[in-house]
């Protein structure tokens, strides 16, 4: 079975910190990032997950892909807002007898949130980069979340490779015989046969999956999670990095909020 | 012997209305090699999975280690009978080898040093240690059945039952598999092998019950497999030693061969003669 094979691009020093740790530290950080009002700190934010990032090991090419899973939202947001909304014309972009005049009100509506979301895609992008899915499901069991959700969870991770695995051999088997997709939209044969497998890839996949359940009923699976035992007490390392993280992303809060005014660090 | 497993009058209806079970009744006793044999579709699998208490029963009864099986007792029943799947891909879901073969003994409660012998003891049983922090799926088809078996044993179940265990295996993988149950078997494990592979049925078990449409309709020594009413009945074929016997009954003396060995004992009396 093909299974989600989890290679972490991370350094080692950051995964052994504990995964209850940097699950808490990265959900209060993106909290408290994504609801700045201030476009410079959450910059200041963005780079200081970015700083943590590097520091922890992972590769700017990892990064940089992750990033682009924003950039249809992103981009759209970014070159559609400035030009929709109405205010003070600093741009004007002339195409034939078009005419598009890009306001400040429109780019400052179009950068905060935009800027809000690279943070937060940052954020993620450091936690699933540092730990594993596994880990972070039994952070998760372990942090007393709901235990339908870390079911549903884990179950949606063990699946995906079931469903993955079912396309391979179904594609396989079309090769085999000679089916080659691609010849557009309009093709009645390809819209048909794709329309085919993925009505037979779910029914394929309920029946595997359930065969699947029964192996792991017969070797006496309850419907529980259960821990392997390999949990760690939060040594100092843990609990440094969950404190630096954390108290960064209050002080960069509070400022935002008022409570200590620009001009107070800048003196 | 003791019997170990005891069906009586078992029968079972899908959902669908397809009756896989028609008051099917069979002993298995402690320390056997057994070999279920029917054609696909006579209930092999379906019986199986009411060993390992994954199917309910609902008419008649399962009875193991003397014991009346019902959902009460399953997860006892579970520890004491392995399922090893047909598809060693249905069963290997986890991320790493060890992970997979710790899946059992973890929700028998095992942790720590205990969890981590018995896991290496399993693996070591079945030569796979060095693959332990390797991915299920990079591993060849034979090496996967053995860590499916590894994540039975270590369950430390008394019985252990295997559905269709050479489907897709190349020849030394099933000689591999057979040594290994055999050397279960020598420890004094019961063996239930369910199959519609005749010769190795013939070969490898003590016993064989021969399914039909849900039914027992034969069970008794590996000798069985001669008596072709039964295996035409059956729909299986004569074991292929057989087969090349039965056109001379002066040769089936006193018995009709059924394996090998037997067949080349008389070739050697022929010859020294």
């Amino acid at each position: 079975m093909q299974g989600i094979e989890e290679r972490l691009a991370a350094g080692t020093w950051i995964r052994g910190v504990d995964a209850r740790v940097k699950l808490i530290a990265v959900v209060i950080f993106i909290i408290n990032a994504t609801t700045l009002q201030d476009k410079t700190l959450l910059m200041i934010t963005a780079f200081l997950l970015l700083g943590v990032s590097l520091l922890a090991g992972i590769a700017p090419v990892h990064l940089v892909k992750r990033l682009v899973l924003v950039l249809p939202f992103g981009g759209v947001m970014v070159s559609v807002l400035p030009f929709v909304i109405p205010g003070e014309p600093v741009w004007t972009l002339q195409l034939g007898v078009l005419k598009l005049v890009a306001t400040r009100e429109g780019w400052e509506a179009a950068v905060l949130p935009c800027l809000r979301m690279v943070t937060a895609f940052l954020g993620m992008a450091f936690l699933t980069s540092t730990t594993s899915l596994r880990e972070i499901i039994h952070a998760l069991n372990h942090l007393k979340f709901p235990r339908i959700f870390v079911l549903l969870i884990d179950f949606t991770v063990r699946y995906i490779a079931v469903v993955i695995d079912e396309l391979n051999r179904m594609q396989t088997a079309g090769k085999a015989r000679g089916f080659k997709p691609g010849r557009g939209l309009w093709d009645r044969h390809t819209v048909k046969t794709i329309g085919s497998m993925l009505a037979m890839l779910f029914l394929r996949s309920y029946e595997r999956a359930e065969r699947v359940y029964f192996a792991m009923l017969s070797r006496g699976y309850t419907g529980q999670y259960k821990c392997y035992g390999y949990c760690h007490r939060i040594k100092k390392l843990d609990f440094s990095f969950g404190a630096g993280m954390i108290t960064a992303s209050w002080a960069i809060k509070i400022i935002d909020m008022g409570g200590i005014p620009w001009s107070l660090l800048l003196k | 012997m003791e019997p170990v497993i005891e069906v009586t009058e078992l029968s079972f209806l899908y959902k669908d209305g397809t009756r896989a079970l028609d008051k099917c009744s069979l002993t298995i006793e402690c320390g056997t090699k057994v070999a279920i044999l029917g054609p696909n579709g006579s209930g092999k699998s379906t019986l199986l999975l009411h060993l390992n208490g994954i199917h309910v029963v609902q008419q008649g009864t399962v009875k193991v280690l003397q014991e009346t099986v019902s959902p009460s007792n399953e997860q006892w029943l579970r520890s004491k009978v392995g399922l090893v799947f047909q598809d060693p891909d249905d069963q290997i879901f986890s991320g790493t080898v060890w992970e997979d073969v710790a899946f059992g003994p973890v929700n028998q409660g095992l942790r720590g040093e205990e969890l981590e012998a018995r896991v290496r003891q399993a693996l070591h049983f079945v030569k796979m240690e060095q693959y332990s922090r390797k991915v299920p799926y990079h591993l060849s088809y034979g090496q996967k059945k053995r860590v499916a078996i590894a994540g039975v044993l270590a369950m430390n179940p008394d019985i252990i039952v295997l559905d269709e265990p050479v489907a897709f295996l190349d020849p030394a993988g099933k000689r591999a598999l057979f040594e290994l149950l055999d050397q279960l078997n020598r420890q004094g494990k019961t063996i239930v092998a369910a199959t519609h592979n005749v010769d190795i049925a013939a070969r490898w078990a003590h016993k064989i019950i021969i399914l039909s449409e849900g039914r027992v309709l034969a069970q008794g020594t590996p000798a069985l497999l001669t008596d072709k009413t039964i295996v035409q009945e059956a729909e299986l074929e004569l074991p292929a030693v057989t087969e090349i016997f039965a056109p001379f009954p002066d040769l089936c003396k006193p018995k009709t061969p059924v394996t090998v060995e037997e067949a080349q004992n008389i070739i050697k009396q022929l010859v020294t003669n």
